[in-house]
């Protein structure tokens, strides 16, 4: 549980004037790096690093982390926006963000994703605070079984509930998955898929396929739309009106539900973000009355997946801190940074420097508190930019995709990637296939497989290893449920009549 | 008709993929599956599923066709092959006229595809929106962004 006394030492620590300059300069550059694609939040954090060789620890640890916290929340803005997630932890928020946008309320989107992702990240900090020592004894039970099936548990859902067709959406993930394993095999070290191409060795980047499939597809997607419709001049009827506080209170138990999601998927090591908020969206969907207004810019479907994501993103913190295991590239990243500042995370930072511990925690909740209020000035700026005619704003797009994709790996080689899933994109949304279930194959894809791999291993070919152990029989179980409850309840409803 | 040339593209794809996963070298493995278990059983899936999908859809292609009904399929128009052909210059074109007057062209083409008229706003935009991406990208950010040939890449130095 958490000690008061150290809490309090932590804020007269942190309460500095240049310490919360290093909170407000990080949560905000964080947002910007979140927001565009291909800057990523671990490469924001990279490019931070030399800067904080001239500072102290403590004001060094607070600037990486508010930049991590600002990060979760900016991945939103573009998926909003121009349907183009910032982060794979943003690609849920895509499904009712952008159509909300589209009908013309983007300030509002905007807003839900804003307060949700504030208020998932201050519910899991707090989570953090007081249940740190107690959490990070469960995570250790996870193994490899469990992780397979959380995967799986992903893949489902978001194929369940986040797309039109369900066979496609596991044809897309099972492309996505293949995609994931082209380049060295990681427990051989074999080439695998790569059609003798140097280029292929390193793998596929996520990042361009990603950018390809819902920003490159989307203008393409648009370009014919309105061709035959308004034409392409911008709209006067975006509203850049965002949400009030009372209003967002009508949702208080999605977002309570899908903060509980997000910490405890993202306390497991390895998982992280993405999982949480197709899971929590899966829920959102699953426990709403009105199953059919999803996908069409439901409230929910945007708190959902942002407060999952956030929370998700502080859980992240508790394996990277409390055991020295990184629950995603960023906080590997961070992991790296501490270890530069003469910090050793793991097991001995909690009993050797408890109060850097909650110094950590508690500066990434003064981060989402500012994210929280500040927010909204930043919203109406963003969602001004819809406002101009699509001739310029799909131009700014393409030029935002061609550099995301090209800044990942400095060569065009990306670009073509990018371009390849883009039209192969524009098809897929034609078609309803679902591309977001290709970006989560890829994402989880490699997790999926060492995972199963290890497993067998571990238990010299055992397949039934992955039954046998309760947790990882309750998620398979779960994921049969995701998967199979639409077919049967159709049956039921089929005999009934 | 498109959806169905779609799922056969999509075999096929997995199909070359099959075949590629039968090269893997497995003589050297320790685990139970090997290299190249799991995408050979990954691909096997998706074309069972591709095939059944593929199925499904030319049944409801054959029970329209046989009502007379005709499916309402967005043909593909010029301004979507102009994009696409406008990266695909701006891929070729970077490495000899660097990132920043690649970017302006393509921005110029890009909203003249999309009937933007006003000569003026379109290179106004282009050359502010280019410039703001190097310095961005190429400055800010340290992404060493594509600097040219001869005369252009001196002139880059000067930019980023």
């Amino acid at each position: 549980m958490m000690d008061t006394s150290l809490f309090f030492q932590a804020i007269d620590l942190v309460f500095t004037p240049f310490n919360l300059s290093m909170i407000v300069g990080g949560m905000l550059l964080g947002v910007f790096f979140g927001a565009l694609p291909g800057i990523s939040s671990s490469m924001g954090i990279v490019l931070m690093i030399p800067f904080t060789y001239y500072m102290g620890i403590m004001p060094s640890v607070i600037l990486l982390v508010a930049l991590y916290a600002g990060s979760a929340y900016g991945g939103s803005i573009t998926a909003i926006m121009f349907n183009t997630p910032g982060t794979p932890e943003a690609v849920a928020t895509t499904f009712d963000g952008y159509p909300m946008a589209k009908k013309g309320e983007a300030g509002k989107a905007l807003g839900l994703a804003m307060t949700a992702s504030a208020a998932g990240s201050i519910f899991s900090i707090l989570v953090m605070l007081m249940l740190s020592p107690t959490l990070s004894k469960i995570a250790l039970k996870i193994q490899s079984a469990e992780y397979f099936a959380l995967t799986l548990l992903g893949i489902a859902c978001i194929s369940s509930v986040g797309s039109k067709n369900l066979i496609k959406a596991l044809i897309t993930g099972c492309i996505g998955i293949l995609i994931a394993m082209i380049g060295l095999d990681p427990m051989s070290g074999v080439s695998r898929l790569t059609f003798d191409k140097i280029d292929l060795l390193g793998g596929v980047e996520f990042i361009p396929v990603m950018i390809g499939a819902f920003a490159m597809a989307e203008i393409l997607k648009q370009v014919v739309d309105k061709a035959t419709s308004e034409g392409f001049e911008g709209s006067e009827k975006i509203s850049l009106a965002t949400i009030k506080f009372k209003e967002f209170m009508q949702y208080k138990w999605t977002v309570l539900k899908s903060s509980i999601i997000g910490t405890a998927i993202g306390i497991l090591p390895g998982t992280g973000g993405s999982i949480a908020s197709i899971v929590s969206y899966g829920e959102a969907v699953r426990s709403c009355h009105n199953k059919e207004d999803f996908g069409s810019g439901k409230p929910e479907g945007i708190i959902a997946p942002e407060a999952a994501n956030n929370a998700a993103a502080g859980g992240a913190m508790i394996p990277t801190l409390v055991l020295g295991i990184p629950g995603s590239p960023t906080t590997a990243i961070i992991l790296a940074a501490l270890v530069l500042q003469g910090l050793q995370p793991g097991p001995q930072l909690m009993t050797e420097q408890p109060l850097m511990l909650y110094a950590i925690f508690f500066s990434m909740l003064i981060a989402s508190i500012i994210v929280f209020f500040g927010g909204r000035v930043a919203v109406k700026a963003f969602a001004a930019v819809l406002k101009l005619p699509y001739s310029i704003l799909a131009s700014i797009i393409v030029m935002f995709s061609i550099i995301g994709s090209y800044a990942i790996g400095n060569d065009m080689y990306q670009v073509w990637v990018m371009l390849g899933f883009g039209i192969f994109g524009f098809f897929m949304k034609q078609y309803d296939f679902s591309p977001a279930t290709l970006i989560l194959g890829l994402v989880l894809g490699k997790m999926m497989e060492e995972n199963f791999r290890r497993q067998l291993l571990l238990t010299n070919g055992d397949y039934n290893s992955f039954v046998t152990r309760p947790i990882s029989l309750v998620i398979l179980l779960f994921v049969a449920l995701v998967l199979f409850y639409p077919a049967i309840a159709k049956l039921f409803k089929k005999k009934q009549k | 008709m498109g959806e169905i040339l779609f799922h056969l593209f999509i075999a096929c794809g997995l199909g070359i993929f099959y075949v590629e996963a039968t090269n893997i070298n497995t003589t050297r493995m320790t685990d139970v599956i090997g290299a190249a278990g799991f995408p050979k059983a990954i691909i096997l899936l998706a074309l069972v599923l591709t095939l059944l999908s593929l199925y499904i859809t030319f049944k409801k292609y054959m029970e329209n066709y046989d009502k007379g009904e005709k499916q309402s399929v967005h043909s593909l128009n010029v301004q979507f092959f102009g994009i696409i052909i406008a990266v695909v210059a701006f891929i070729i074109i970077t490495s000899f006229l660097g990132f920043v007057f690649s970017a302006i062209l393509l921005m110029i083409s890009i909203m003249f595809i999309l009937g933007q008229k006003s000569i003026k706003k379109v290179f106004f935009i282009s050359l502010v929106t280019s410039m703001t991406f190097t310095l961005v990208f190429g400055k800010l950010l340290h992404v060493p962004l594509p600097r040219g040939i001869s005369f252009i890449k001196e002139l880059s130095f000067l930019i980023y």
